[in-house]
C-alpha cells in the first residue's frame, strides 16, 4: 500500500536544511551583537583620539613662535604615546594611541603656521586614525 | 488490514506545539535582545558625544578667564575637593571641584573697557578712587575725564595692585562722577578670587576692570553641572542665578597647569605630584610643582585641565557598572550606569598678552 510505504519522520536533508536556517539566524544575531560592541568601542576610541589631538593642539599653542621644537620639520621627537586612560606613557607600556604632528611655516599665508596632528590607534585588528589641522 | 486514520495524534500535536513554542520563544528573545542592544549602542553613543560636547562648551567659557587687561591667574580660582559655600548657598562638592572665573566685560559695541588706573582703595571704607587726568585744564573732574559711569552700580570689578601681588573682587554700590569715586563692598561670588594681604597697600597705580563672574560646579544632588552668575550681591541662592549646563554628570574635576622650573613653554603632565599640574594628584601642592624644589608661582599659570565623567543607564547593565576616574577625583562606579570620562586641556588664551 502506498500509505504504508511512505517513510515516517524527517530525512537527513530536512534536518540539515532546518539546521542551516537556524545557523544563519543565530549567526546574524551574534554578528549584530558583535557589530554593536565594535561600534561602541570604535566610537569611544574615536572620541579619545579626537580629544588627544585637541589636547596636543592646546599644548602646542603654548609654544612661542620662536620655539625650536616647533620650527623643526617633523622628527621622532614630535611624537607622543598615550595609554588608554589618556595619561601619557613616558617609557615602557603598550600605548593604544600614538600621536605625531608636523609644522609648516608660513602656511597658508606668510606669518602663520599650519600644524597637522595625527592620532593613530588600534581597535582589535583594525587601525584607525584622526587628523586635526590647525592654523596658528 | 488496518486502515491508517488521517490527521495527527495528540503526541504529534504536543511535540509540534513544543517545537513551535521553543522557536517562537527563541525568535522573540533574539528580537528583544537586539532591540536592547540597539538601545545600548544609542545610549553609549549619546554619552560619548555628550561628554565631548560638554567639555567643549566648558572650555569655551573657561578659557576666557581674564581678558584684555586682567591676568588669567588673577581671574581664576579652583577649589579642589571643595566644601559647601554658605555665602552663596552652594553644596558640598563631594570630591568634585568648583571653579570661579572672572571674564572682562565688554561694552555694548563688543570692545573692552579701557584699562582703569586707580589712585587709592580703602578696604575699611570701600572707597575706590579712580585716577583722572584734567584734560581740559579746568581744575575739575568732568564726566568725560572719569572712567566711571553711573550704570556701573552693581557691577563686579577686579582690583589689582601695581605689583600684581594683591587682588580684590568688589561690587560697586555707588558711583560719584564728580569725585570719580566708587563705593564698593566685597563681592560674595568673587571674593574667592581674592589673594594677598592688603596691609599698608594703598593700591596707588593699581588697575581695576569690570568683570562678569561665573562659578561652575557639580551638584551631587541632581548630577548636573551648574553655572552660577549672581545677579545681585546677596547671599540667598535664587533660581535666576542658576544656569544648568548639563544633566547626567557624575564628576567634574579641574586642574591647573603651571610652566615652572625652566619655563620652557611646555608642561610636564604625568599624574605625579611633581609634574607641572596642580590637582591632578591628591598630594599636589604649589611647592611641589615641577619637582625642582622651587615650586610654582601664580604667574606660571598657563593651562586649565578639565576632567568630566558623564553617565547613562543601560538596559544591558551590569550590577556594578564600569569604573572611571579623572584627574585627582575618586574612582566612580554606579550600578547599572555606563560612565565615560575625558580629560581636556585648555590653554588660557590671553596668557601671551602678559609675557
Amino acid at each position: 500500500m502506498p500509505l504504508l510505504n511512505k517513510p515516517l519522520g524527517f530525512t537527513i536533508i530536512d534536518a540539515l536544511f532546518a539546521l542551516a536556517i537556524f545557523s544563519i539566524a543565530t549567526f546574524t544575531y551574534l554578528y549584530q551583537i558583535q557589530t554593536a560592541n565594535s561600534s561602541i568601542t570604535r566610537q569611544a576610541s574615536s572620541i579619545y583620539g579626537n580629544i588627544i589631538a585637541e589636547n596636543i593642539a592646546e599644548d602646542l599653542s603654548m609654544k612661542s613662535f620662536t620655539d625650536t621644537a616647533l620650527l623643526q620639520a617633523y622628527n621622532a621627537s614630535h611624537r607622543r604615546y598615550f595609554s588608554k586612560s589618556l595619561v601619557e606613557v613616558t617609557s615602557a607600556g603598550n600605548p593604544k594611541y600614538i600621536a605625531s604632528w608636523d609644522v609648516t611655516e608660513n602656511a597658508p599665508i606668510a606669518g602663520n603656521r599650519t600644524i597637522v596632528i595625527k592620532v593613530a590607534w588600534q581597535d582589535g585588528f583594525t587601525g584607525s586614525s584622526f587628523t586635526l589641522r590647525i592654523v596658528r | 488490514m488496518i486502515k491508517r486514520r488521517n490527521g495527527f495524534t495528540i503526541t504529534e500535536l504536543l511535540i509540534a506545539a513544543s517545537i513551535s513554542s521553543i522557536i517562537i520563544l527563541l525568535g522573540t528573545t533574539l528580537f528583544i535582545d537586539s532591540q536592547k542592544e540597539e538601545q545600548r549602542v544609542r545610549q553609549t553613543s549619546y554619552v560619548t558625544w555628550n561628554t565631548m560636547l560638554i567639555s567643549n562648551l566648558l572650555g569655551k567659557v573657561l578659557r576666557g578667564a581674564g581678558g584684555a587687561t586682567i591676568r588669567p591667574w588673577d581671574a581664576l580660582t579652583v577649589e579642589d575637593n571643595c566644601g559647601p559655600l554658605t555665602d552663596l548657598g552652594l553644596p558640598d562638592c563631594q570630591g568634585s571641584d568648583r571653579i570661579t572665573i572672572a571674564s572682562e566685560r565688554t561694552m555694548a559695541d563688543g570692545s573692552y573697557y579701557p584699562k582703569i588706573s586707580v589712585t587709592s582703595y580703602s578696604a575699611v571704607t570701600g572707597i575706590l578712587q579712580i585716577t583722572t587726568v584734567d584734560v581740559n585744564g579746568n581744575g575739575a573732574v568732568d564726566p568725560s575725564e572719569c572712567a566711571l559711569e553711573s550704570g556701573m552700580i552693581n557691577t563686579s570689578i577686579i582690583l589689582v595692585n601695581a605689583s600684581d601681588t594683591i587682588t580684590r573682587t568688589l561690587r560697586i554700590t555707588n558711583v560719584d562722577i564728580a569725585t570719580c569715586q566708587a563705593t564698593t563692598s566685597d563681592d560674595l561670588q568673587g571674593k574667592i578670587l581674592n589673594h594677598g594681604v592688603i596691609g599698608s597697600e594703598t593700591f596707588l597705580n593699581g588697575t581695576t576692570s569690570p568683570v562678569t563672574l561665573k562659578t561652575i560646579y557639580w551638584d551631587p544632588a541632581t548630577f548636573r553641572i551648574i553655572k552660577l552668575v549672581k545677579i545681585a550681591n546677596t547671599s540667598p541662592l535664587v533660581s535666576a542665578d542658576i544656569h544648568i549646563y548639563s544633566d547626567d554628570v557624575y564628576d567634574l574635576q579641574f586642574a591647573l597647569g603651571y610652566d615652572v622650573g625652566f619655563r620652557n613653554q611646555s608642561l610636564t603632565i604625568n599624574g605625579s605630584d611633581t609634574d607641572e599640574v596642580l590637582y591632578n594628584n591628591t598630594a599636589d601642592t604649589m611647592a611641589k610643582l615641577g619637582g625642582l624644589g622651587v615650586g610654582g608661582a601664580n604667574s606660571d599659570l598657563k593651562m586649565l585641565l578639565v576632567g568630566i565623567i558623564v553617565g547613562t543607564s543601560q538596559y544591558k547593565a551590569s550590577a556594578l557598572g564600569n569604573s572611571v576616574s579623572t584627574l585627582n577625583g575618586t574612582v566612580k562606579s554606579f550600578p547599572n550606569l555606563y560612565l565615560f570620562g575625558v580629560e581636556r586641556r585648555f590653554y588660557l588664551r590671553n596668557v601671551l598678552d602678559f609675557l
